[in-house]
């Protein structure tokens, strides 16, 4: 029964050997523990011994030439046994692994490429031994396949592991710092210095090492990160908070992308999403800018407000009123009767008219050469359509109590929305009132909408810590303001007026009257 | 240029060396007759005799105290380690001698000596002779700390250490012997000991690693470019003196930083550099400087054990984009 | 086999005194550790077996005939070419080979490999990497048992080349200071790994050295499985009742390189053959032989069993698993480290537990 001799690996970092030289000639006689032949390694030169005894039947390769490890290189059996058939065979591998034999080492690169990028193919134990060891042994594969079956389910196990879950990284291991004094040689001296932050505040550089860290633009300057109402510290990196300090972005309003919502430089500079996209996220796609055709509402809209702005010369007088009583007096209200539902935007113009009446000039418009003083207050308001704004106007609304404007609100406004306005429905108001409360709006200004000369923007009645007779309490507050066209109206007139109003928000039962 | 291995390249160093100054002398471990446990220095007692190729017994402390003793009066010794790990014998002398003589005496003496072999892991050696030494020596001021990561640094820089007045560890890979790379011919190739080398340029992240361990940097760094991002690669070559100076440049550019090591994460190199970036850089970095180590236990034999313990290509890309907010 | 001109055989008396049945023993345990070593190298060349790897060939007489004197209670510790002490101590072909391959049915659940085989039980403390290293911690053992007064004694084998480590001398220095029963045998194969004793001892009669420690020094022919035998029953006698430690030289040789990957090419062929013609194996075959205390059929069948039980172990330990990587965290303290399997496989979080 014949040997087939591989060649040896003798040393760890062996990949190939090359035989020096025969021991034994073919039709010689060997046995186990003498010498076979030398071969060179990638150290040096070792003398092969036998481990078999036996008569060497054929050499496969010659003296001087390389083959990779595991190779066949001779065959012992016993004396006069035909091996002619295997011989042939076997030279044709050796020539084979000849050929290969440099791409073999080549092979064994891209191996340790594809293991170290992230293929995880799990070839086996070999596969696992990481970039290096892979290149380090060429027979590595070998040793892999050769494991039992044991050693190949534990394999497995590793595998699932492995594409189950990425390995969770705590990016957030603890920083043990705890000492200030910089380690010898921290000194930076980099070209570029970090823009302006204090020097006074370089806290901590104690020692002359520590004082060269710092002055190489170190940590000092750079903003805490802010706190949220709950006194929370916002997470956000050192660089992310350098750079919304720089840009005077508040990094409570910011989103952060990173772990644990850790605000990163991404956030605060809106880098491309490419940054923020995580896997499985389905990317939302940009959108293309679109044109909308002006309407002839709109170009009304655009010529009046304009106009208005450019010619008025707007001022603008804020009160803030208490809203408690008002905010009652709806309730009530609307209790007491069903015929239409009063909302406080009815009231406030209900306010609104009576304190015109007390303020005739502002109840006014500017003409050029006179100014008019209208008669009534033909009191317009403000409804916002998908198409435009629109203010429908209730004339004579000092006619009108509480309910009745209420009605006559309803009834313009449910006109304006399904388009059935005339045009004196909407013209010639002599006071406006704009009310964005229902957005949650606490403040807002107005533009003047002639030929009135004056505009109420309300804001929404709120709840609100209060002070009454030196004590905090819970209230209602609501804050109006008035723009002006100070050709008509000056400061002092639109104040008192806006005192009158307030008194009847704040006294609101003189509304029923 | 010439294509040497790296044991090739070293060999070259300390043959030109030792014909340019006949102060420069090789002691240690089979050196000599055996021509090298690695082969390092084959060649090198038949050129040079005995007197200047010494072979020593099993000694470290006493062969290690022996190459500080006669470099404090002239001489300019390399001291081969078979393996740093029976270096470690011999650290009462590097560490009490050969770091503290010059200022022990006010600066009359100088200690002009090289300590060089392999060191880490090769492959399944077990926990007595798989270590990464670089930090501990990397701990002691008056030490110079050497690792290159190719053979012409590795000439370059050997070069320099023999002709460096101070101490210098100069620390090999012994898997890396066999490496093949461009070695210039000149002589005065010589590395300047301290200046770190940008590898590959980047933008979006920094990986610092030196020896062995830049391989699977240059590897991760190759996979993530494909991945879109675009990291700049800092062989450290120099330990000790850190070169904060090329590092800060990179990081101010990339915000971000990974360190490769090969050695335990307890007070190692990455903790070292992770200590200096934050504390230099705070204010450009925008996530935390992250390390790639070896596990924090004792080397074990087994194939699978060890290549579990030992860091990769693999985990250098997590890390990598785990400090891209790229998870 | 190197053939002989003229059968040596062991020393007569020495021979007597061990007697036949023991003389078998000691056999049939030089021949499972040859065979032993022979498969491992196999195994090595096929690339089962990686790292280092010192074979115990040519030495097999030492480690036989030393522990063949002992009592099971005493201790045994050795350096890094330590397959052979194992076996002799309780470890199984089947563990150390596994040990070998890195599986986790070796004898140190694949953790040590070939420098690091233990067997606590028989008090075999096991295979040291560091060249002297494991000196003190032999001399420590037989602190112990004087501490404790147990009359167990510690039986030490290093190589020549460690005896110029700073921790020989000390080890020595306190044995004999405070009487401890401890018997420090110097493997003397003639190399530390390429470098002949000439050229790194500057006496060449080890031995001598005991002088300077006030202790008792011998020279043993270590191819002499029975001298050797007969030399460690006297120091271990001096060690249980006179509380002495003896410094014992035993001349050996390794017939195979340093380590597998170790060309050997600082000695020459005739010198390996000569070396050969004295093979622990031939002298005690011949002995046994020539006495008829042993048959050519039996010798040959003892032979056929320890190849076979290493063929099996090197079946066994290539069918065995590797160590679970889940248990990776273990063995480094008392209580394993908690990572798990997914933290494990990236470097960079594997800190602290």
């Amino acid at each position: 029964m014949a040997t087939i001799v591989e060649m040896p690996r003798l040393s760890d970092t062996m990949r190939e050997g090359t035989i020096g030289a025969w021991h034994v000639e073919v039709g010689g006689k060997v046995s186990s523990g003498e010498a076979l032949a030398d071969i060179e390694t990638d150290k040096a030169s070792m003398t092969f011994e036998s481990f078999d005894d036996g008569v060497l039947l054929a050499q496969l390769v010659a003296e001087g030439d390389t083959v990779p490890l595991g190779t066949p290189i001779c065959v012992l059996g016993e004396e006069g046994e035909d091996v002619g058939e295997l011989v042939e065979e076997l030279k044709a591998k050796v020539e084979a692994a000849k050929a290969g034999g440099d791409t073999g080492a080549e092979a064994g690169a891209e191996t340790e490429a594809e293991t170290g990028a992230e293929t995880e193919t799990g070839a086996g134990a070999g596969a696992e031994t990481g970039a290096e060891a892979g290149a380090e042994t060429g027979a590595e594969t070998e040793a892999g396949a050769e494991t039992g079956a044991a050693a190949e389910a534990e394999t497995e196990a590793e595998a699932e592991t492995e594409a189950g879950a990425a390995p969770p990284i705590d990016v957030e291991a603890p920083n043990e710092v705890r000492c200030a004094a910089a380690g010898g040689g921290a000194t930076e001296r980099g070209p570029s210095r970090a823009p302006g932050p204090s020097q006074a505040r370089r806290e901590g550089a104690t020692s002359p090492a520590a004082a060269a860290a710092a002055s190489g633009g170190a940590s000092a300057g750079l903003p805490p990160a802010p706190e949220d109402e709950d006194g929370v510290r916002v997470r956000a990196s050192p660089l992310a908070r350098r750079v919304a300090a720089e840009r005077g972005i508040d990094l409570l309003s910011v989103e952060g992308s990173g772990p644990r919502g850790r605000i990163v430089v991404a956030d605060v500079e809106g880098l491309p999403p490419a940054w923020k996209m995580r896997a499985g996220v389905p990317q939302v796609e940009a959108r293309a800018d679109e044109t909308v055709r002006v309407t002839q509402m709109r170009k009304t809209i655009a010529r009046r407000l304009v106009e208005s702005k450019q010619t008025a010369p707007h001022f603008y007088v804020s009160c803030t009123w208490r809203a408690e009583r008002l905010a009652d007096l709806r309730a009530e209200l609307n209790e007491a009767q069903d015929t239409v539902k009063v909302s406080l935007n009815d009231l406030i113009m209900r306010a609104a008219v009576l304190a015109l009446r007390k303020h005739p000039e502002v109840n006014a418009g500017w003409e050029d050469k006179v100014i008019r003083r209208f008669g009534s207050v033909n009191l317009g308001f403000a409804v916002a359509l998908p198409q435009g704004l629109i203010t429908p106007v209730v004339r004579q609304a000092e006619r009108l109590d509480v309910v009745s404007l209420a009605l006559a609100v309803r009834e313009l406004a449910g006109r304006a929305r399904d388009g059935s306005l005339e045009a004196e429905d909407y013209s010639g108001n002599s006071f406006c009132v704009s009310n964005l409360g229902m957005f949650g709006v606490e403040h807002f200004t107005a533009i003047i909408n002639p030929p009135a000369a004056c505009i109420l923007a309300v804001g929404a009645v709120r709840d609100a810590p209060v002070v009454e007779g030196g004590t905090l309490r819970a209230g209602k507050l609501m804050t109006a303001t008035l723009s002006c066209d100070h050709r008509v109206v000056d400061g002092a007139m639109g104040a008192a007026f806006m005192q009158t109003l307030g008194a009847f928000i704040e006294s609101p039962l003189r509304l029923m009257l | 240029m010439a294509k040497l291995s790296f044991r090739e390249a070293l060999n070259q160093a300390m043959d030109e060396e030792m014909a340019r100054d006949e102060r420069v002398f090789l002691m240690g471990e089979e050196v000599g007759h055996y021509d090298g446990a690695y082969k390092v220095s084959q060649g090198l007692l038949a050129k040079y005799g005995e007197r200047r190729v010494v072979d020593t017994p099993i000694t470290e402390l006493s062969f290690a105290g022996v190459g500080i003793g006669a470099s404090m009066v002239g001489l300019r010794p390399i001291i081969e380690m078979m393996t740093f790990n029976f270096c470690i014998l011999a650290l009462d002398q590097i560490w009490n001698n050969a770091a503290k003589m010059r200022l022990m005496s006010g600066g009359q003496y100088n200690v002009p000596i090289v300590f060089r072999g392999p060191n880490g892991a090769a492959h399944m050696l077990s926990a007595q002779h798989s270590q990464a030494t670089e930090n501990w020596f990397c701990n002691v001021p008056g030490l110079k700390v050497v690792s290159p990561a190719t053979p012409g640094d590795g000439k370059g820089l050997l070069k320099a250490a023999i002709r460096d007045d101070d101490p210098v560890i100069f620390l090999e890979s012994e898997i890396m012997y066999n490496d093949v790379g461009e070695v210039p011919d000149a002589e005065d190739h010589v590395l300047a000991l301290g200046k770190a080398h940008v590898v590959r340029e980047g933008k979006d992240v920094t990986l610092i690693g030196y020896s062995h361990g830049l391989k699977a940097v240059v590897a991760a760094a190759e996979a993530l470019a494909k991945d879109g991002i675009d990291a700049e690669v800092i062989d450290l070559r120099t330990l000790r003196p850190l070169d904060m100076e090329t590092i800060a440049r990179s990081v101010r550019k990339t915000h971000r930083v990974v360190t490769v090591e090969e050695g335990w994460p307890f007070g190692g190199i990455g903790a070292e550099l992770a200590y200096r970036i934050q504390h230099a850089l705070f204010e450009y970095l925008d996530a935390p400087v992250t390390r790639v180590t070896q596990l924090d236990m004792p080397m074990p034999y087994a194939e699978n054990l060890e290549a579990a313990c030992l860091p990769n290509a693999r985990d250098v890309i997590a890390a990598a984009r785990a400090v891209s907010y790229r998870t | 086999m190197a053939k002989t001109e003229q059968a040596a055989t062991c020393d007569a008396e020495a021979t007597e005194q061990v007697g036949r049945e023991k003389l078998r023993g000691f056999l049939q345990q030089m021949q499972l550790i040859r065979r032993f070593e022979e498969r491992a190298a196999r195994e090595y060349a096929s690339g089962r077996i990686s790292g280092f790897c010192h074979l115990y060939i040519g030495q097999e007489g030492v480690a036989v005939g030393a522990l063949g004197a002992l009592e099971p209670r005493d201790h045994v510790i050795t350096a890094y070419r330590d397959h052979g002490h194992a076996l002799l101590r309780g470890c199984t072909p089947r563990a150390v080979m596994a040990e070998l391959m890195g599986k986790v049915t070796g004898a140190a659940r694949g953790r040590g490999g070939s420098m690091h085989m233990f067997n606590p039980e028989q008090r075999f403390h096991g295979g040291h990497g560091i060249v002297g290293g494991h000196i003190p911690l032999a001399t420590g053992f037989a602190f112990a048992s004087a501490y404790e007064q147990r009359g167990d004694v510690t039986l030490c084998f290093f190589g020549e080349g460690a005896m110029n480590q700073g921790a020989f001398y000390e080890s020595l220095n306190l044995a004999s200071l405070w009487n401890l029963p401890a018997v420090y045998v110097i493997e003397n194969n003639q190399y530390a790994m390429g470098t002949p004793l000439s050229r790194a001892s500057a006496i060449s009669d080890l031995a001598m050295k005991a002088t300077a420690f006030g202790m008792e020094g011998e020279v043993v022919d270590g191819m002499d499985v029975t001298l050797v035998n007969a030399c460690i029953a006297r120091a271990a006698k001096r060690a249980r009742e006179e509380h002495r430690p003896t410094l014992i030289e035993a001349r050996c040789y390794r017939f195979r390189g340093h380590s597998m990957s170790d060309p050997a090419k600082y000695r020459t062929k005739d010198e390996v053959d000569e070396r050969k013609a004295h093979d622990p194996i031939t002298l005690a075959t011949h002995t046994l032989l020539e006495r008829k205390w042993a048959s050519e059929d039996e010798v040959k069948g003892w032979d056929d069993e320890a190849k076979d039980a290493a063929a099996d172990a090197a079946e066994f330990a290539a069918d065995s698993p590797q160590p679970s990587l889940s248990d990776l965290g273990r063995y480094v303290y008392a209580e394993p480290l908690s990572w798990r399997l997914d933290d494990a496989m990236t470097p960079h979080v594997r800190e602290e537990g």
